[in-house]
């Protein structure tokens, strides 16, 4: 069976100018990443600010061409796909639900935007279409009329959850989808994304920094460091035994509401490498505790195995 | 003669802020009081709009103008501060009672250099010449973890990642020896691993410098991991309050526990399981209230949650403000 998204050996450059006179630079912001996605599943994608996890999903939503490499949906190539085609079957979900809405429109004609677009039934159809999916995404048909300056902020994710689902995909990208809301809110579109999953045998591939969000809502975990994946694995292996060091520190980095127990050293050292100049070897090796001689020089293989993938030069573990 | 207790740093009763808008007045804050001894962290946690925000403008008097606070009492080490004039709270902000914002992109200067920023207020209640001012500012940059600290003084804000930003803001705060330091989600803006050394960073130089802390965050998880004591907010009002080992171990108010299910647990909560929810929006500010706040999304909600709701009281002194006693019964 083939899977439903596939990439190979994507890559995004950017070019960037760090001042006024000085030379253009290239930034890898996704460097050869290899995924696959099989229907259904949840793909969570982890990593901190600059991994390059948003550009990896704006080049899955077709918003933005791969450098290199390619992206397969179904087998088939989308930049062979027709833009329409591509957004009947790839819809997004953003972190941001104050600027994703258009605030001058109404919450019936911003979720009956993409029937508009691809010119399903007649505009009273469109409109009791979009009127049946807000009323299943938890939010009253009185609330059509209305611009989203009149919605709180979790309502606001719901009207954009019921934009993405009006015309059926197949592919959600949700792009922290739960980032910017409180907690009791955050639950309930965790919940709400988990039935509907279910309900439209959907796939999600579920992009955020929360750790604790990914293990509940994911199937399989990407762990991303400056452009690559690091370790791919299923979630509740992932989850009992992290094996690159990084995951492990990402892991031990998160504060569950558990007293007494401190706030970890995870070790990592004061910041983020610079993007533009990444470390030599494997990018990790100068926030790794448990480095080794050949780390600075050589750039880890990605190791496949039975527990998943993961690009570290401790595994596969040697024999002593 | 009133005996002074020493260990109390802040000691505000009964405050109370309201900010009059065209549709009429908000009360952002109503009734809260809080203690706050030497070398204790309090975690004042809520969600958005349940004027945590408000509450730490308007410990440190930074209210916005249509704003007016209130208070029986606002004690700040045994000085009456609701008393004092606009001098003496300018002699105090920044040099005995020091705050860290949320943003550290905003909160810091770009016109102007690291050292400028970290030595302005310190020359200024301290009265000392540049020089010392620049060792004082090595030193503590130093003890904030940024290595060649001297050489930083000459950088501006935007040539440093949003971590050492950070820390340069808490280098910041803590120049003139505070008492008291008040952090208003100070790790939110920051990666998640960046974020749990900025906190490791505040919690130690806090029990090392024995500083009264006010911690203000949404993110329950932090609260567990530094808080001494918690104080839970809800539409203006603190609904619960007590040790942060007592409020997670057995939450009495139904907003406390409703909040404390919200939350996935990696190995605890079922993954693709149902998270408790709370049902409904949080109130309008707007006009007078009466009544529990949280009565409309609450489960145990009767007729009498309209009228005075009591404090209840446990052994170990956590409060509640709730008709539900220990037991979880009407009493």
């Amino acid at each position: 069976m083939t899977a439903l998204i596939e990439t190979k050996d994507l890559q995004r450059t950017f070019s960037v100018r760090t001042g006024m006179f000085k030379p253009r630079q290239t930034l890898h912001a996704v460097n050869g990443v290899d995924l696959t996605v099989q229907r259904k599943d949840v793909l969570g994608i982890v990593g901190e600010s600059g991994c390059g996890k948003s550009t990896l999903a704006r080049m899955l939503l077709g918003l933005m061409p791969p450098s290199q490499g390619n992206i397969l949906i179904d087998g088939q190539d989308i930049s062979k796909i027709d833009r329409r085609e591509l957004a009947r079957r790839i819809q997004p979900i953003f972190q941001d639900p104050y600027s994703s809405l258009n605030p001058r429109r109404t919450i019936a004609s911003i979720v009956s935007f993409p029937l508009d677009v691809l010119g399903v039934g007649t505009k009273s159809e469109r409109r009791n279409k979009a009127i049946e999916m807000l009323e299943r995404v938890g939010l009253p048909a009185r609330y059509a009329d209305n611009t989203p300056g009149q919605l709180s902020g979790g309502q606001r994710q719901r009207v954009a959850i019921a934009r993405a689902l009006v015309i059926n995909p197949e592919i959600v990208i949700c792009d922290e989808p739960t980032s910017a809301l409180d907690v009791s809110v955050q639950a309930q579109i965790l919940n709400l994304l988990l039935d509907l999953r279910k309900e439209f045998n959907l796939t999600y591939v579920f992009i955020s920094h929360n750790l604790a969000v990914v293990e509940h809502i994911a199937t399989e975990v990407a762990v991303m460091y400056l452009g690559r994946v690091v370790e791919l694995s299923p979630t509740a292996a992932l989850f009992k035994q992290p094996r690159h060091p990084y995951t492990q520190a990402l892991l031990a980095s998160v504060l569950t509401p558990e007293p007494g127990l401190g706030i970890p050293d995870m070790g990592l050292g004061l910041s983020f490498p610079d993007p533009l100049h990444p470390p030599s070897g494997c990018s990790f090796h100068p926030r790794c505790q448990q480095r080794l001689a050949e780390c600075s020089v050589q750039s880890p293989r990605l190791l496949h195995d039975a527990q998943g993938d993961v690009a570290c030069h401790l595994y596969p573990i040697k024999a002593i | 003669m009133i005996m002074v207790n020493n260990d109390i740093v802040l000691d505000v009763q009964g405050m109370t802020v309201d900010i009059e808008t065209p549709r009429g007045t908000l009360h952002v804050v109503r009734d809260i009081s809080l203690q706050v001894k030497r070398g204790e962290t309090l975690c004042i946690v809520g969600e958005s709009g349940c004027g945590k925000s408000m509450t730490s403008l308007a410990l440190m008097g930074l209210l916005p103008k249509t704003a007016t606070r209130r208070s029986q009492t606002f004690e700040f080490l045994g000085e009456d501060l609701a008393k004092a004039n606009k001098q003496r709270i300018n002699d105090l902000r920044g040099n005995r009672m020091a705050m860290i914002f949320q943003e550290p992109m905003t909160a810091l200067n770009p016109a102007y250099t690291i050292g400028d920023q970290l030595t302005e207020h310190y020359r200024h209640h301290l009265k000392v010449s540049a020089e010392t001012a620049r060792i004082r500012a090595v030193e503590l940059l130093e003890k904030v973890g940024i290595a060649s600290a001297a050489e930083r003084l000459g950088q501006y804000p935007h040539q440093l990642s949003g971590g050492l930003r950070q820390r340069v803001m808490i280098a910041m705060a803590l120049m003139c020896r505070p008492d008291l330091l008040i952090a208003d989600e100070p790790s939110t803006a920051l990666d998640v691993t960046i974020q749990a050394q900025i906190l490791r960073l505040l919690a130690d130089l806090q029990k090392e410098l024995g500083i009264a802390m006010v911690l203000i965050t949404h993110d329950l998880g932090v609260v567990a991991r530094i808080a001494d004591r918690v104080a839970v907010m809800y539409a203006g009002q603190i609904v619960e309050e007590g040790a942060a080992a007592d409020i997670f171990a057995s939450p009495q108010h139904p907003y406390t526990r409703g909040l404390i299910s919200c939350i996935p647990i990696p190995g605890k909560t079922m993954p693709g399981g149902k998270l408790g929810t709370i049902p409904g929006v949080v109130p309008s500010l707007l006009g007078d209230m009466s009544g529990c706040a949280f009565r409309d999304r609450c489960t145990h909600a009767k007729d009498i949650c309209r009228e005075t709701i009591p404090v209840h009281q446990s052994a170990q002194g956590q409060r509640w403000r709730c008709i539900l006693g220990q037991t979880g019964v009407a009493q």
